[in-house]
């Protein structure tokens, strides 16, 4: 390169008074020469606020390692996508997860022994009702608008919102489980079926109501048939307890097949 | 770093690297969408779309010919994306134009082409600035301009017989 573009001239193009041949040629060595690049003036706060806005869309999820990952194991780029930036993922509803079920086990363990660990049962199957119905939304999400224009219909993306959210409450519920002092007789599935269960009835009211909504729905009718079971004495977690669950889980998933076709892309899921 | 090697950074999932990347190439970039597009919001747009993109694309540098050649040819279309996305048609158009001799580039001559190019009338400098100089395809181009595939195609027969005749 044998000429350089002078300042003024950098200048002038900047505020777009410049005839368009010299623009032409301006552009033309721009796009070659490193030093010349290295004189467009720019304002410092622009500049932050056009990476910030870059940096919040390219690492919702904290980092793009898990997209990554996921395109190697050969899920689809869109698909990748929507699983790497779902809120499960990010690390404050790691952090919740991890705080709430922490706290449950603690509460369930400050007590005498074998008394409170129903404390953990009650709490910890509504993380993933959680996750799930607050995974997807305007309000929560900051990939809702990449959601709705993916080539993917509503009912997939919300089972794979909830399969990741499943993944990391369940990796949590593992770590958690063995410092609550609940009976030899409850195994890990104690919590694991009630959570499924709850997990699959808020899919199945996803069909009539937005899904915020019909976690929402859940959740409350969950606490309320917990505090009425407990207060009247049931046992709401031995092995008949458990078969109920399963029992209900199935019959979600029979709903939600059922009405596969009522997830619209625009409607139910909100 | 250099920037091919900024790119090889970024296709690890390092963001520091796209941080310095963005540094590095935002202001012109946007400097010169901005000579595309007089939408303020489209360009910003534009640009980050453009990192975004090269966030998730970075491995699609071949290696081959400028970085900064290649992020202006996703920076252009990404701004095609948002200008036919967005309802209102915006079109660019010169605010003001010098005669070429006020306009001082320490050593550069227009020669012969420049003073051709210089005879064009706007509607179809912007087609040979779309078509030639950001080498856009003629979809592409209509895309950006807003006006039909045909009118880009016969804008740029007419555009190099312009120039043609001046150079002859």
């Amino acid at each position: 390169m044998t000429w350089h573009v002078d300042e003024s001239a950098l200048g002038r193009y900047r505020e777009g008074v410049i005839d368009r041949v010299a623009a032409a040629s301006l552009e033309a060595h721009l796009a070659s020469c490193e030093d010349c690049r290295r004189l467009v003036v720019f304002d410092h706060d622009w500049l932050k606020h056009s990476w910030d806005g870059v940096a919040g869309r390219v690492e919702p999820g904290g980092s793009g390692v898990v997209e990554r990952t996921l395109g190697r194991l050969g899920v689809p780029d869109h698909v990748a996508r929507i699983v790497a930036v779902s809120p499960a993922l990010r690390i404050s509803f790691l952090l919740a997860v991890v705080l709430v079920m922490g706290f449950a086990a603690v509460a369930s363990g400050a007590h005498s022994p074998g008394g409170n660990y129903r404390v953990f049962l009650v709490v910890a199957p509504l993380l993933p009702v959680v996750g799930v119905a607050f995974a997807y939304g305007r309000l929560v999400d900051p990939a809702h608008e990449l959601t709705m224009v993916s080539p993917i219909d509503s009912l997939r993306l919300l089972l794979l919102r909830t399969t990741t959210v499943l993944a990391v409450s369940i990796t949590v519920g593992l770590v958690a489980w063995p410092l609550v002092p609940a009976p030899s007789t409850l195994g890990f599935s104690a919590w694991l079926f009630p959570a499924l269960a709850l997990t699959l009835t808020t899919l199945a009211l996803s069909s009539r109501f937005a899904v915020w909504l019909a976690g929402s729905m859940v959740a409350g009718g969950w606490i309320v048939a917990m505090l009425f079971a407990l207060s009247r004495g049931f046992e709401a977690f031995n092995t008949r307890a458990q078969i109920g669950f399963v029992a209900l889980a199935a019959l979600a998933t029979a709903i939600v097949f059922a009405s596969r076709h009522q997830y619209d892309r625009e409607g139910s899921p909100r | 770093m250099t920037d091919a090697e900024l790119l090889a950074a970024i296709g690890e999932g390092r963001i520091g690297a796209l941080r310095e990347l963005h540094k590095r190439h935002a202001p012109w970039l946007a400097a010169r969408l901005a000579h595309r597009s007089s939408d303020r919001t489209l360009v910003e747009d534009a640009l980050q779309d453009t990192f975004v993109a090269v966030w998730r694309r970075a491995s699609d540098y071949r290696g081959e010919g400028e970085v900064a050649a290649w992020l202006w040819g996703i920076a252009i279309r990404k701004l095609i994306d948002r200008v036919r996305r967005n309802r209102i048609p915006r079109l660019e158009r010169p605010s003001v134009v010098e005669s070429a001799e006020d306009v001082v580039l320490a050593g550069i001559a227009y020669g012969d082409l420049g003073q051709a190019m210089a005879r064009l009338s706007p509607e179809l400098m912007a087609v040979v600035q779309a078509r030639i100089l950001d080498g856009l395809s003629t979809r592409e181009a209509a895309r950006l301009l807003k006006i039909p595939t045909g009118t880009v195609k016969t804008r740029l027969m007419r555009a190099k017989q312009i120039m043609r005749e001046q150079l002859a």
